[in-house]
This record gives C-alpha cells, structure tokens and sequence, in this order.
C-alpha cells in the first residue's frame, strides 16, 4: 500500500498514457490546471507548457496592457503638459474634449468586445479626464481655485455617465464634487467674520441624508450598485462633522448662532437636507412594514442632527467642558448606532465605518483636551489602551459578521 | 435595450461635451463684449501671494470703506486716469447702474469697524511656469486688465506689466 502523499512506482507505458489522458482531460476542462498540475507531479511526470491557468494568463495580459496604457497616457499627458503654454485656447479646449472623447469612445468599443473590466476602467479615466477639463477650462480663465461652480460641474456633467455606465469609481468623483461643491458654496453662504454652526449643521443634515439614500438605494435594481460607495460617503460627512465638533475649541467659535448674518440659501439647503434624509430614512422603514431595524436606523438618522442642532444651536452649555463631553457621547452613540445596524444588517461595512469614526475620534481626543486633564504619560498609556480596547471589540464584531450567515454585504457589493 | 443604453450614454458624454464648451463659451463671450477697465492691485501677505503656478491677487477695491452689509454687492467704479476705483456700492443691481456707472459684482468676506474685505473672483492668476516669483517681486506695481458685463460679472483678461 502506497501513502497518498508518497511518490506512485514508475511505469513508463502507464505514465506515458497518464501524461496523454491529463493533458485531454484539461484540454475539454475535466480538470483545471492546478488539479492537472497535482497529478502530473504526483506520477514526476514533466508538465507540458499547454497547462496554464487561463486566469492567470489574462491577468498577466491585463497587467501588461495596463502598463503599457499608462505608459502611454503618462507620456502623452508629459507631451501636452509641457506645451500647454504654448498652446492657443482653442486647440487647448480641442484637445480636451478629444480625450473626453476618446476615452469614452474606447469604452464603448472595449464594452462592444465584451471586455467589461477594461470598458469600466476607461469610463473612469474618462470622468477623471472630464473633470480635469473642466478645472483646466477653469484655469484658462483664471478663475478662483475655491469657486464652486468647478466641482459642481464636474459632478452634474459626471453624474449620468456614472449612473448609465453603472461606473463606482465615477460616481465616487461625483459625490466628491458635490461634496466640494456643496462646502464652498457653504462657505460663502455663512463664512462671514468667524465659522457659523449653521454649516457643520447643514453637513451633518446632507450626510445622514446621503446614508439614507443608501439604504433607500439598496431597494432599487438600478441604484444597487451605488448603495456601499454611498453609504461610505454618508458616514464619511457625518463622522468628519462629528469628529470636527467633538473639539472644545469648536464651541468658542461658533458664538450666538441666532445674531450671525448669513445667506438664507444656507439655511434653505439645511432644510432641504434635513427633509431629504427624514423621507429617504422613513420609505424603507415604510416599505419594511415598520420593522424594529429600518425605524430604529430611520429615527437615529433623524434624530442626530437633531441633538447636533440643539449642542451647537442651541448652546445649552456656558462652558467648553460640558459641550466636548455631549459632543463626544454623541460620536460615542453614532459608533455604537452603526454597530448595531451592521450586527442586525449583516453589513459588515457599517462596523467598518463604526471602527474608522471611533479611531479617528480617540486621536482626535487624545490631540484635544487629554494633555490639559492628565499627566502625559497616563494620557499614552489611557489613549493606547482605548485604542486597543476599543478596536479589539469593534475587529470581534467584524470577524463575527464576517463568519455569521449573513453574507448580504458581499452579494450587495458586487 | 442594449441600444437605448448605449445612446443614452452616448449623450450623457455629448452633455460632458457641451458642459466644457459652453463653460469656456461663456467665458470667451465675456471677455470679447465685456467692458475693459484697469485695476490696481495692492501688496498681499507674501506668504500667501504666490502658491504653485497662480498668484493671489488683491485689489484697491478689495478693501470698501463704509460698508454696512454682507453677502453680494455690486461696487460702483470710477475711472480715475488710468486706474478705475470704488465710488460707492448698493446691494441692487439696477441701483447701482442707475447713473451709468461701471458696476462689479462681488462678495463680502469678511467684514469688520465698517469696512468690509470683497472678492470678485478675480483674486487668483495662473501664470506660465516659472514665471510666478518674476509676477510676485512686482506687487503693488501689478495692474490688472479685468473685463467687467453687463450683470457686473468680471474676468480677468491679462496684466498690464510696469
């Protein structure tokens, strides 16, 4: 008796015969190439080159056809760069508008050959031409860096290409631009001698109603594929307003918000926001039949700018320290919030976001008020050991998740 | 279906298209029909003034005396020999050009003891490269040829060089 892992005897007619039947066997796909190569081995037999893995050899091709299309980009971009100058402003808009062209063109054209992945790639090489366009236009005519109207145009102009294309990467740009957009025109609406509570507020509100649309999103075939990169951008406003209002230096700042001039546009969109995250939180809690899960997300999302209002509105504090310690019970909330979600979901995306906002949050904390209340080193060994706590018990709910029987996050994903 | 898709995509590039061209159109419309006056620049804080290939600019009629507003503002200007100046501003538009006057939109900033800081999106000027710090060692002498229309949108056309 022969032990599985031990060497077969050698018999040349048998092997010859073997070597024959493995490579017909791979040949009509009986086998794949890691099995043919196992049982080629296991007889020392030599491994004929027609074995290959066919993934591994389009991924090599894929690999080199990426390089060599970004050789050829970076070359052709170093070409127009170092003539831009020179160049009249005619030739200059000509130019972008064939690369806009011609990568979109090459999309479709690799969509047509059914190579799907490269078609998605030149989609978004060409939104990212497209936007940088529209900054180079912007340029041309010297127009302020922080206008809004640049990234604005890059997400209305990028939006249905994004959605027809079904692009992630291109609807990724099209949030920033809103993003960017949306903040400076906050800026000028509100900006006037000293920050306005009102814009963190009227973030906070386009965040939660951004992490709505997600779920809202999810219900729908069509918005499917925008569901996870929306829900990130939600979490990402709402932690990065959270994480900035968590500073005691914040709540001097902000001053009596009532007396503040400001541009009634800022408080129309903070409206508008606030209702568009109540409606897009209350239709899948509606549709679900009012589940405990969808109303308790629905009511968290309407009732946290609703606290953040009133701390920062409101200022029911006359001193720094009772503000900072809300305002970090509230961020405390909001990760406990996105825990409970991702347990009951499924998704294992929401403890993820819950993990980055806890840990952006602690060196935030640690960098703000700790040095003022402690002795340095205790702050080190305090900061360290939350961080290690807390990032040990939120890894514990991931791997739980991860391991569960819920796996709706990687069917929703892909 | 499939061909539906594909048109509808097809125009949704068409649109990126267009975007750029009219964004550059209206622009180019602007600076052809527009009116032409001179602005002196003033001094700004060096460490602010040159940032990579653009150069902060700032204005005579950046700074306003006796201003008691905020938000938008349309700046009544005046030639004055070469250099055109602030003579007044009004909130309104048709206030504003009522006498005939050159009118610039603009934007306070920051406003403080009544006087308030505008900007009228003419605050940055990209150069050639390299050629930022030779625009920068010329502040305070820099002018600046703006076009101004007939909403009081202005646009920067070129510098006039001392």
């Amino acid at each position: 008796m022969t032990a599985i892992d031990e060497p077969a005897p050698s018999d040349p007619e048998f092997d010859r015969h073997l070597g024959g039947e493995v490579e017909l066997w791979f040949g009509e796909r009986v086998v794949d190439a890691a099995t043919a190569r196992r049982i080629l081995s296991r007889y020392r037999l030599g491994i004929p080159s027609t074995i290959v893995d066919p993934t591994t050899r389009g991924r090599l091709s894929g690999i080199v056809g990426m390089l060599g299309a970004i050789l050829t980009g970076l070359g052709v971009l170093l070409f127009v760069a170092s003539n831009w100058q020179a160049l009249d402003r005619v030739t200059k808009i000509g130019l972008l508008i064939g690369a806009i062209v011609l990568a979109h063109g090459l999309a479709f054209l690799a969509r047509a050959r059914g190579r799907r992945r490269t078609s998605a790639a030149l989609v978004f090489v060409g939104t990212l031409v497209y936007a940088a366009s529209v900054y180079l236009v912007g340029q041309m005519y010297h127009l302020v860096i922080g206008d809004p109207l640049l990234p604005l145009l890059v997400a209305l102009g990028g939006l249905p290409v994004a959605l027809l294309a079904t692009s992630r990467p291109s609807f990724a740009v099209v949030l920033a631009g809103f993003v960017l957009g949306y903040g400076e025109l906050l800026q000028r609406w509100g900006a006037w001698n000293g920050p306005d509570p009102l814009v963190p507020l009227a973030f906070l509100g386009w965040g939660a109603a951004t992490l709505a649309a997600s779920e809202a999103a999810e219900m729908t075939d069509w918005a499917r594929p925008f569901a996870m990169i929306t829900r990130i951008a939600g979490a990402a406003l709402i932690s990065l307003v959270l994480s900035a209002l968590g500073f005691t230096a914040m709540w001097r700042t902000f001053g009596d918000a009532a007396q503040r001039a400001r541009e009634p546009e800022l408080a129309v969109t903070l409206v508008i926001g606030l209702a568009l995250a109540a409606v897009l939180a209350l239709v899948p809690a509606w549709r679900s039949g009012w589940r405990a899960v969808p109303l308790g997300g629905a009511l968290a999302t309407l009732v946290l700018p609703g606290l953040v209002g009133l701390l920062i509105g409101g200022r029911p504090f006359a001193a720094a320290e009772p503000y900072a310690i809300v305002a970090n019970a509230l961020i405390a909330l909001t990760v406990l919030w996105w825990v409970l979600v991702g347990l009951a979901t499924g998704r294992e995306s929401f403890v993820n976001l819950a993990l980055v906002l806890f840990g952006v949050t602690a060196f935030a904390r640690y960098f703000d008020f700790a040095f003022a209340l402690l002795d340095r080193s205790f702050v080190f060994i305090g900061a360290g050991v939350l961080l290690l706590a807390g990032g040990y018990a939120l890894e514990r709910v991931r791997r739980r998740l991860l391991l569960g029987p819920a796996g709706a996050e990687v069917s929703h994903a892909g | 279906m499939r061909d539906r898709g594909a048109w509808l995509l097809a125009i949704a590039v068409l649109a990126q298209v267009l975007a750029v061209v009219a964004f550059a159109g209206v622009r180019e419309v602007a600076l052809h029909t527009g009116r032409e006056i001179v602005l002196k620049t003033i001094p700004v804080d060096p460490r602010d003034l040159f940032r990579g290939d653009y150069v902060v600019l700032r204005y005579e009629i950046s700074d306003l005396p006796n201003c008691y507003t905020s938000g938008d503002i349309y700046v009544k200007l005046r030639q004055d020999g070469e250099i055109w100046r602030a003579a007044g501003w009004s909130t309104d538009l048709a206030d504003a050009a009522s006498d005939g006057s050159v009118v610039m939109k603009g934007r306070i900033t920051h406003s403080a003891r009544s006087r308030c800081e505008v900007a009228y999106g003419i605050e940055s000027y990209f150069t050639p490269e390299g050629q930022g710090r030779d625009i920068e060692r010329l502040r305070g002498e820099l002018k600046v040829l703006v076009v101004v229309d007939g909403l009081g949108a202005a646009a920067i056309k070129g510098l006039v060089l001392p």
